[in-house]
């Protein structure tokens, strides 16, 4: 069975978007097991649930937790050490003016670890900076330099350990898996199966924070 | 680093009493940068202050209130005591202090102002958006700065930070990896 290990920023989208059903439904049809870390769980549901703005949010996510099909991956000493490792590395490989950058929060570094643990196939992340800064450093970098304006060096070594404890890693976000999903029917009970459908889901989820632009969405409707 | 604190404290009290909203903005954005460098907790909730009082007297009918000029001599008040704990190197008191400008700024906006959520909390967002922006992770910008993920995320949606750079990999490919992966009944 294929495990899939979600970040924060990607659960947070789908249920922004009362998108949990269709998720739900993916689970079941491909046959694959959601997770997410104890970590991603008390900043999804815990934290969320005694801010009013937030609530029904964290409720959506706690249903899925209580059917089951959103499985949670408890601390164990195991997680907890490849995760400070891991957010120990990608915080040092950034440098301005000598001093690394701290770019990566104890969340990501945790889903990252779960994903390496359980040698899981897919993490689904919908923030930019994990993704980025893991499929294309370089181009990451210049970003900093742009954004910072002054020089930052960036440590290839310590970018390789983190390679080689990670391994290929497969990055998707949550408009890829509703992408799939519309091209599977999971949206018929709620929605009508034509484009419009799909161009919405995407938008909305854009619109709540999937870092995925504009022209990213147009390219794929047009290509059909 | 007491020294640039120091500095940014005088700035942001000597703008807020001029009534000056441009610099307060500008060293609300500089502290913001300067925190998401070094992780440095103090200076994103001294951007957020600024932030926040930059809001206040942008707006005509909290500074034209009976209220306000109490609420200001507080303020102020509450300013020239921070740099004072900066100057005597009492750094947990400066701390405190700080944590206190941040919930008189809340309470004044909640008798005050007009919305639910009051500019101290919106200053979270708003500075925690510049931080992801400016190349933090999402997680990392909202504890930087106290500001929850889902209202980071919501907020970062509604601005073109995602539409600055070309996809390096597109929908089309990451899905195709998906559509290979499962195997669907």
């Amino acid at each position: 069975m294929n495990e899939l290990v979600f970040d924060a920023s990607s659960i947070i989208s789908v249920s922004e978007n009362c998108l949990m059903k269709v998720l739900k439904k993916l689970s079941f049809k491909a046959k694959s097991s959601f997770i997410i870390p104890e970590m991603v769980e008390v900043e999804v549901v815990e934290r969320p649930l005694s801010i009013k703005r937030f609530e029904l949010n964290a409720l959506r996510v706690k249903k899925a937790i209580e059917e089951g099909w959103l499985e949670v991956y408890r601390d164990t000493e195991e997680l907890k050490r490849m995760s400070e490792r891991i957010e120990s590395i990608t915080n040092n490989i950034f440098f301005k003016e000598g001093k690394p950058i701290h770019l990566i929060h104890a969340g990501e570094a945790c889903s990252l670890a779960l994903y390496k643990l359980l040698s899981a196939s897919v993490l689904v992340i919908d923030e930019r900076t994990t993704r980025d800064l893991l499929e294309k450093p370089e181009r990451f970098r210049k970003r900093l330099e742009r954004n910072y304006g002054k020089k930052v060096s960036f440590d290839s070594k310590k970018f390789s350990e983190l390679n080689n404890l990670l391994g290929k890693i497969r990055i998707v976000r949550s408009s890829e898996l509703m992408a799939e999903a519309f091209e599977h029917g999971l949206f018929k009970d709620e929605l009508k199966e034509d484009s419009k459908t799909l161009e919405a889901v995407l938008f909305a989820l854009k619109f709540n924070g999937c870092a995925i632009s504009f022209s990213e969405i147009n390219s794929y409707l047009k290509e059909g | 680093m007491n020294k640039e604190l120091i500095n940014k404290m005088k700035l942001i009290k000597s703008s807020f009493s001029r009534n000056d909203l441009v610099v307060l903005r500008g060293a609300s954005n500089e502290c913001i940068e300067k925190a998401a460098l070094t992780s440095n907790r103090n200076l994103a909730k001294i951007s957020l202050i600024a932030y926040a009082l930059h809001k206040l007297i942008s707006k005509p009918h909290f500074i034209k209130s009976r209220k306000w000029k109490e609420a200001r001599q507080k303020i102020l008040f509450s300013l020239d005591r921070s740099i004072d704990f900066l100057e005597r190197n009492k750094f947990n008191e400066f701390e405190k202090e700080l944590e206190k400008l941040s919930q008189r700024l809340r309470s004044v906006d909640s008798s005050l102002g007009n919305f639910m959520q009051n500019v101290y909390d919106k200053a979270r967002v708003k500075q925690a958006s510049r931080a992801y922006a400016l190349g933090l992770s999402l997680s990392q910008a909202a504890s930087l700065t106290d500001s929850s993920t889902g209202d980071l995320l919501s907020y970062v949606g509604s601005t073109k930070i995602h539409e600055k750079e070309k996809p390096f990999i597109s929908i089309k490919d990451r899905k195709k990896f998906l559509e290979e992966l499962f195997s669907y009944e």
